[in-house]
């Protein structure tokens, strides 16, 4: 911009200087000496500066002038009133930082792209069954996809699975999460690595590093590449390390390294299953589109995919039906949880940003009232209406760009926070909350959204005054009893929106703080937890149960344990399994003919372990062997929901439709299993001893300290098997409170710091308002007290003025939160019904406010001498 | 106001009469703004002067309005100058303006000497 002006500049010069000098030449041949003759040339062209800036005039800079001057007058003003100032911006600052704040969180959550080349072009594709609505693909079938499907210009799979890494084979691996990536994976999304080469297609013994992995791991030693390390006891040849902003396809979790899926080939039996069999559903697919071909062609292919696969392989148990999702898509389906958190927090800091505007509307439209003079002077030498609200709105730009100078600053430290929160697993999850272009774009929307909204309707009231009536009165009276309907206005929705405001606010604090109190349905105190993976280690399943048997024997015996048990399925960590169970005698809706179920396989002595009430039979014990009766323990939810009114003891039910009877020998306590706010879950244990896993973990039950028994734990695995890893050991009670309350008070603590500030601002706001509409009447007041109104007289008038609007106000805002309420119910699990002490506390204290706001300054109006009032201008 | 030294027999322009006189000027070739200058004074035999202090305004409005082009190239005297020139849109432009002139001027002939009519 400054370049293109600077050339014209030099244009004009050039164009001027030549035309002098042919004018000059020409008086020369006319005899003149060329003094003389370039003077003449001067003297007839005139004044050359004068020209220049007329000339100057054409190029439309006018305007930009014009802006830069109304800029400066803005600040000039401001300045002139650096309490205004402050508060608006202050205002303006905190709403939009709390909006800020919520976008940059959704962003996170749910708008940052993948890392990868032209995200836009890639999709997600996942298959639909009756019980799932969002399933992972099978192997089998991403080749299938890749090979039939012609509108994609390439298709990779991955998956996220633990794997025990060591860098040497003598050393003790370490859990590790790692991406089993397809063929063509990297090249799919266009990642090229930082160092060394993608992996090759077909490789089953390569391994290319994450790089924050690389980093802590190896410390950022390029020559790692082309080394040997090992995973699941397999030798693996580092061919590369991923780019830094490749962290993996997932917002939270990164993985430490991608190696090829075929490489199960070298594992054991269930992992080579992985490659073949159409029902392990566990890829997540990306495809790639062709150039100029739709999502919706690329749809109706799978679509006739899916129909034709299912002629194919007609014994599938689930019918497949593919679809596919943009990323966005199917963020939103993935985790509708962090939608509605998402949704709460937007709504909050919207509400917060409405009652932060209504009060810089009030001041501005105080402001403008206060400056009807200069409004009128300026109007009547000749400013034009449409110049003057450009000058207000100017105005209005240079706080909003203050105050969202002033919100980004504000979000930045709330994301500091944010980011110093770190779930307490060995997983590498991260929440990167991250000022971005569109987090500053957002924010620069936002408040020139906010300007104008603020800015128009005080601009547009002052150029609308009668020029001569505001001229005669000076300020005090053009602000009389009537034609105040926008005040009115504004003060009736600055109480509408803090009522919205406050109530939702009750609402969410209600419901998080349900959470902290709620019954776990677990003894969380005096409980240690160890995690392991035998299938890491290579283990054949018998290896697996000797060396878990021998384990809680060794730990049961320790100084200090009351009792020890193993589990498949940590409490509260979202890796269970939902299993088809069929309960017998249940009678399905149509087209179903199993449900699925959480199943967990919990060692002898567990439920003396976690301390979870048993309701009636018995619990696991030496009875339950590989070779006796398959047996189970249901919940009461599962006894209520599909044997109601029925005795479940001694009732059957099966695991997978072909599964063996298993006979019910004891109903637990309902108990929450992965969220506190979950809704009564059906659940389902069965002893370990009938159904090992290789992964368990082992509960460890203390006397005292739970930490404590860390050592000798440690020390028997290692006699057991020195190259046996063991991760997340912690105390049950660490990890409750930082993963499972931590969140919920996070949530509790950013909505209660967004509810108080918003009525902070609300309050300061109305009194503001209101304080300024009775100081307005001073003048009114003093004629009406000259003419014989008592004292008590006026200031019940004003006091009942003010109630009438703050009551409109309640009576908008509390219909406003029916709507609000119904979006809140349905975004976030566990929002209970609103509880009447909000109901009535908020109008209450909304009343108290207004009262105080026009008692002090009615009470200040009537107590002076009315001359004064009159004479006040 | 440009200083006023021009002779009694000389008129001034009426008001937006300078940009079509530019404008037909131009329809010759290309022109620097001193010739387009010299050309209006010597096409009305001296009666119109054009000021410098409007010409040169006028022509970089006409330029913004995309009427005319311009382009940097040696004049007669081997300088370097800017040369203006009529754009397609200009030309069209100059079609309307002396239409509008000719209805103009005939109706205030008929306002002046109504005889002359009949």
């Amino acid at each position: 911009m400054w370049r293109w002006f600077r050339r014209k500049e030099s244009e004009l010069d050039d164009e001027i200087r030549f035309h002098l000098e042919v004018e000059a030449e020409e008086r020369m041949r006319g005899g003149l000496s060329p003094e003389e003759a370039r003077y003449a040339a001067h003297k007839a062209f005139g004044n050359v500066a004068a020209v220049k800036e007329v000339t100057r005039g054409m190029w439309g800079w006018t305007s930009l002038e014009q802006l830069g001057r109304d800029g400066r007058y803005a600040v000039r003003a401001l300045a002139h009133s650096p309490v205004f100032a402050i508060t608006a911006v202050l205002s303006l600052g905190l709403g939009a930082g709390a909006n800020i704040a919520s976008f940059s969180i959704a962003d996170s959550f749910l708008l940052q792209p993948l890392p990868v080349a032209d995200p836009g072009e890639l999709l997600a594709i996942h298959t639909q069954t009756p019980h799932r609505p969002l399933d992972t693909v099978s192997y089998p079938v991403w080749r299938d996809i890749g090979s039939r499907v012609r509108a994609f210009r390439g298709v990779t799979g991955h998956q996220l699975t633990r794997f025990a890494f060591a860098s040497h084979s003598n050393e003790v691996p370490q859990m590790r999460f790692g991406l089993e990536v397809t063929d063509g994976f990297f090249p799919v999304l266009g990642v090229a690595p930082a160092k060394g080469r993608a992996l090759a297609d077909g490789s089953i013994d390569e391994v290319l590093l994450g790089h924050d992995f690389w980093r802590q791991q190896f410390g950022a030693d390029a020559g790692v590449v082309g080394s040997t390390v090992h995973i699941n006891g397999k030798a693996f040849t580092v061919v590369g390390v991923a780019p830094e902003q490749f962290t993996g396809m997932d917002a939270f979790l990164r993985p430490a390294f991608f190696l090829p899926v075929a490489a199960a080939n070298r594992g054991d039996r269930s992992r080579t299953e992985l490659l073949e069999d159409r029902m392990q559903r566990r890829m997540q697919i990306r495809a790639r589109l062709r150039p100029g071909v739709t999502k919706e062609q690329a749809q109706a292919e799978l679509t006739s995919l899916s129909a034709a696969l299912g002629a194919e392989f007609p014994n599938e148990k689930e019918s497949l039906e593919l679809r596919a999702y943009t990323e966005l898509e199917l963020r939103f389906r993935e985790s509708p949880q962090r939608v509605g958190l998402v949704a709460a927090l937007f709504v909050l800091s919207l509400a917060v940003l409405g009652v932060a505007c209504a009060n810089i509307a009030g001041l501005l439209l105080a402001r403008a009232g206060a400056r009807s003079r200069e409004v009128a002077v300026r109007l009547s030498i000749g400013a034009g209406a449409g110049r003057l609200v450009r000058q207000f709105l100017t105005e209005s730009v240079v706080l909003s760009l203050a105050g969202s100078v002033a919100g980004v600053a504000m979000a930045f430290g709330a994301m500091q926070l944010l980011e110093r929160f770190q779930l307490p697993t060995d997983t590498p999850i991260v929440i990167a909350t991250r000022m971005n272009s569109r987090v500053l774009f957002f924010a620069l929307g936002l408040s020139g959204a906010a300007a104008m909204l603020f800015g128009l309707a005080p601009a547009l009231r002052a150029v609308k005054l009668d020029i001569l009536s505001s001229l005669r009165a000076g300020e005090g009276r053009t602000t009389g009893g009537h034609g105040n309907w926008g005040r009115s206005a504004l003060v009736v929705s600055q109480v509408a929106v803090s009522l919205v405001l406050l109530v939702t606010t009750g609402i969410l604090l209600d419901a998080f703080r349900g959470m902290l109190v709620l019954n776990p349905g677990i003894q969380t105190n005096h409980l240690m937890m160890f995690e392991f993976d035998t299938a890491l280690s290579g283990y054949r399943p018998e290896r697996s149960r000797v060396f878990f048997d021998n384990l809680t024997d060794r730990v049961r015996a320790l100084p200090g344990v009351r009792s020890a048990t193993l589990t498949r399925a940590i409490p509260f960590r979202p890796n269970f399994t939902e299993q088809p169970v069929v309960p017998e005698g249940f009678e399905f809706p149509k087209n179903q003919t199993s449900v699925l179920v959480t199943t967990n396989s919990v060692g002898k002595d567990y439920f003396r372990t976690v301390e979870t009430r048993l309701i009636a039979g018995r619990v696991f014990d030496d009875r339950d062997t590989a070779s006796t009766v398959p047996v189970g323990i249901v919940n009461q939810e599962f006894a209520r929901r599909y044997w109601p009114g029925q005795e479940a003891l001694g009732k059957r039910f099966r695991i997978g439709e072909a599964g063996q009877w298993v006979q019910v020998v004891g109903v637990a306590e309902t108990g929450k299993y992965l969220v506190l706010t979950e809704a009564p879950t059906p659940y389902v244990y069965v002893p370990y001893a009938q159904r090992p896993e290789p992964r368990m973990a082992l509960l460890v039950r203390t006397e005292g300290d739970p930490a404590s028994v860390t050592q000798p734990v440690r020390e028997i695995v290692h006699a057991l098997d020195a190259n046996q890893p063991v991760f997340n050991v912690r105390p049950f009670a660490e990890f409750y409170e930082q993963g499972v309350l931590g969140m919920a008070r996070l949530t509790l603590e950013m909505v209660g710091v967004l509810g108080l500030l918003g009525f902070g601002l609300a309050l300061v706001g109305l009194y503001g308002l209101i304080a300024y509409t009775v100081s307005r009447r001073t003048r009114e007041i003093g004629i009406r007290m000259a003419i014989g109104a008592g004292r008590a007289g006026v200031v019940t008038m004003v006091l009942r003025q003010a109630l009438v609007l703050v009551g409109i106000g309640v009576v908008v805002g509390l219909a406003l939160c029916v709507p609000v309420y119904r979006l809140l119910g349905a975004a976030l699990v566990g929002v209970g019904g609103a509880s009447p002490w909000m109901l009535v506390l908020v109008p209450l204290l909304l009343m108290i406010t207004a009262m105080c706001a026009c008692g002090v300054p009615a009470l200040r109006a009537a107590r002076i001498d009315p001359l004064v009032a009159l004479r006040q201008d | 106001m440009p200083p006023r030294d021009t002779a009694s027999n000389q008129i001034e322009l009426m008001q937006g009469t300078l940009d079509m006189l530019i404008l037909r000027t131009l329809q010759w070739g290309p022109q620097h703004g001193h010739g387009i200058g010299q050309m209006i004074r010597a096409s009305s035999g001296d009666v119109l002067q054009v000021e410098h202090g409007s010409l040169y305004p006028a022509l970089h409005r006409l330029e913004k309005k995309g009427w005319l082009a311009y382009e940097w190239k040696a004049s007669e005297s081997n300088r370097r100058a800017k040369y203006y020139r009529l754009t397609p849109a200009g030309k069209k432009q100059l079609t309307q303006e002396q239409s509008r002139w000719n209805t103009l001027v005939a109706t205030i002939a008929r306002i002046m000497d109504p005889a002359a009519e009949a």
